[in-house]
């Protein structure tokens, strides 16, 4: 062995490697991802807090018109989740879209490989960017607790089950985008498919559901899992009912439709379906090549 | 070769790399000595990013073997050991792009992290590395208003940011105004004279054959030469004779078999040796030949004996790397096979 050896011997010999590398990388990228992202974080709060105001001011403007307020803090805390499902994709969109189709598209990921196995850099953008979506949700959630609290002088405990439902769902809807942007090339077209399939291929889905009157528990939509968040502020809640297929009136035909998945089915069917895409968006980022 | 030979610090053997029926890379074999600079030289599509990318492990090859030195032994690079072997190397991989938004200090101490290097150490580390370039006062600086030729410097520093014994480095000069390209230059030789050792591609001949120890040459995925310069033009030299007449001939054709059927007993046949051609724009009759001097001298003799009128007589400089690099890819010139790489035991 050479002195050249021996230094470098030295110099590498405290360097982790295997699992605590493992981490190490994960660890490092988590970090780095945070910085990457400093100006989504202060647009992903501006959004929470936008959302929040959008229900606040028509919570006053109905209470300006002479409608009662709601009767109690439950009731009041559900009227600002009416677009929590919207807001949550909109912020999975905003962190996942440029996950992976970002170092394709503007070849980013030249630089970054090897230094970083695919792997462990598909794992620690996962959690970052995961962290900074629960980071703006928890902070709609926050504000609209408060409110409540300084409205009705008491919290509703079931604000904490529908804020971890949100959590979860939001978890689902980022492993969504990851699934495209896994092989789409660029962020835009990532957001842009995205945003339609949940917008109007699963909600279609539900349609043509409710329409045929076919009974099967739609837990393979992911848009169906976004009705636990309100519906957790008031279990037990009907599962399912009867919807009306056309103008109210006597002779209107109805059609089966699912309101809610049951606890278990809910976490059983997010865990499941995310578990998927993410395998599946892992796959396709390993095969993926560089241009 | 024994494994703990301490002079290779990569050795490729037989790497081929097939895309379906497609052959990228075929029975690629060298080895890259330690302190070294190796010049892969080869036009587009040849294959050297391939063989990059295959020392990386950003892709499989389909056969051969990639073995890098670590902690004194040459270690075959497997899924297992990639890290530890890798760690020993500093790659750019093609043209460096960056995250916009970030800063050098941000994206280097990010690399340094990702490959263990000591956390109280990185901050100084990418200083150092920056002064190199000459980027230091631009280290919080937004990367998104760096011009190409600082992202390319950048891109070069952050292979080196981890301090690693050998550096691999893709078109490293590629986008580069002169003057930055020598600064490339003389930075790759400080490098060199610090100990460490260099496997870079390029296009750009001068580039390459300025600083480099050795000269890989790849066509078509296969080695066609692997040699010194000096080696390499030697074997391969062409030296052209050049015969100026009082007056051009009427008939070009019948002076030049005239010529040939006097300059072919002297030069022999070997590869093209005496054949006679008109440079219509010199107006000069040239003949390959070996270079010998006694040849020169008998050729010139017979001409005279025949009475040409030879008004000049003149053999030009041997032939330059860039007649040799596209003689040797176009298949005119042939190279003897670069001896196989010896089975390390």
């Amino acid at each position: 062995m050479t002195t050249q050896d021996t230094v470098l011997k030295n110099r590498y010999e405290n360097i982790p490697f295997g699992l605590r590398r493992s981490f190490n990388q994960v660890y490092s990228t988590i970090g780095f991802e945070f910085k990457r992202n400093v100006k989504n974080i202060f647009i992903s709060i501006g959004i929470a807090l936008g959302v929040f105001l959008l229900s606040f001011i028509v919570n006053i403007i109905r209470e300006s018109r002479g409608v009662s307020s709601p009767a109690t803090a439950t009731e009041y805390t559900a009227s600002y989740l009416n677009l929590v499902g919207f807001f949550i994709l909109i912020i999975a969109v905003m962190y996942g879209g440029s996950i992976i189709a970002l170092d394709y598209d503007k070849q980013t990921g030249n630089l970054l490989f090897p230094k970083i196995t695919k792997g462990r850099l598909f794992v620690g953008r996962i959690i970052a960017r995961y962290i900074l979506s629960v980071l703006a949700v928890t902070i709609f959630y926050i504000v609209t607790a408060i409110t409540t609290l300084i409205k009705y002088q008491v919290l509703p405990v079931e604000i904490l089950a529908s804020w971890g439902w949100a959590l979860f769902y939001t978890f689902l809807v980022l492993s969504m985008v990851t699934f495209f942007s896994s092989f789409l090339k660029k962020s835009s077209t990532t957001i842009v498919i995205s945003l339609l399939m949940v917008l109007i291929v699963f909600n279609m889905g539900n349609v043509i559901l409710t329409v045929t009157g076919i009974k099967v528990e739609p837990l393979f939509l992911l848009t169906y899992y976004s009705n636990i968040i309100t519906a957790s502020l008031d279990m037990p809640t009907d599962r399912y009912g009867e919807v009306p297929l056309g103008p109210p009136g006597p002779d209107t035909p109805t059609g089966f439709q699912w309101l809610t998945p049951s606890a278990t089915g809910a976490a059983v069917g997010m865990l499941l379906y995310s578990a998927i895409l993410l395998v599946v968006a892992y796959l396709l980022f390993r095969r993926r090549q560089q241009k | 070769m024994n494994k703990n030979d301490n002079e290779t610090m990569i050795s490729l053997r037989n790497l081929t790399k097939k895309f379906g029926e497609f052959t990228a890379v075929s029975n690629f074999s060298l080895d890259v000595r330690r302190g070294e600079i190796i010049g892969l030289l080869g036009p587009n599509g040849a294959g050297k990013t391939t063989n990059m990318k295959m020392i990386s492990r950003l892709l499989l090859p389909s056969e051969g073997e990639v073995w890098i030195r670590e902690n004194g032994d040459l270690q075959r690079l497997t899924a297992k050991n990639k890290d530890k072997l890798l760690d020993q190397i500093g790659f750019l991989i093609e043209n460096p792009t960056f995250y916009e938004n970030m800063t050098p200090r941000q994206i280097l101490s990010y690399f340094a992290k990702l490959k263990g290097y000591p956390k109280k150490k990185i901050l100084e580390r990418t200083q150092e590395v920056l002064s190199w370039v000459g980027l230091t006062d631009w280290i919080d600086k937004k990367i998104g208003t760096f011009s190409k030729g600082m992202k390319q410097k950048l891109g070069i520093v952050s292979a080196m940011v981890h301090d690693p014994a050998i550096l691999v480095l893709d078109e490293p000069q590629t986008g580069l105004d002169p003057k930055a390209r020598r600064e490339i230059r003389t930075l790759l030789v400080n490098l060199k004279h610090q100990g460490k050792t260099i496997f870079l591609s390029s296009h750009l001949l001068y580039e390459v054959s300025e600083i480099s120890d050795r000269i890989a040459i790849i066509n078509y995925g296969k080695l066609i030469a692997y040699d010194t310069i000096y080696n390499l033009e030697t074997i391969t030299q062409d030296t052209v004779l050049k015969i100026e007449l009082l007056k051009i001939p009427e008939n070009i054709d019948q002076k030049r078999h005239q010529l040939e059927s006097l300059i072919k007993p002297i030069t022999g046949k070997t590869n093209g040796a005496g054949t006679v051609l008109f440079n219509s724009d010199t107006k000069t009759f040239e003949v390959k030949f070996d270079g010998s001097l006694e040849k020169q001298y008998k050729i010139l003799k017979e001409l005279t004996k025949a009475e040409i009128d030879v008004v000049d007589f003149s053999v030009p400089k041997t032939s330059s790397l860039e007649d040799l690099y596209i003689s040797l890819i176009s298949g005119v010139t042939n190279y003897s096979q670069p001896k196989q790489v010896e089975e390390i035991k």
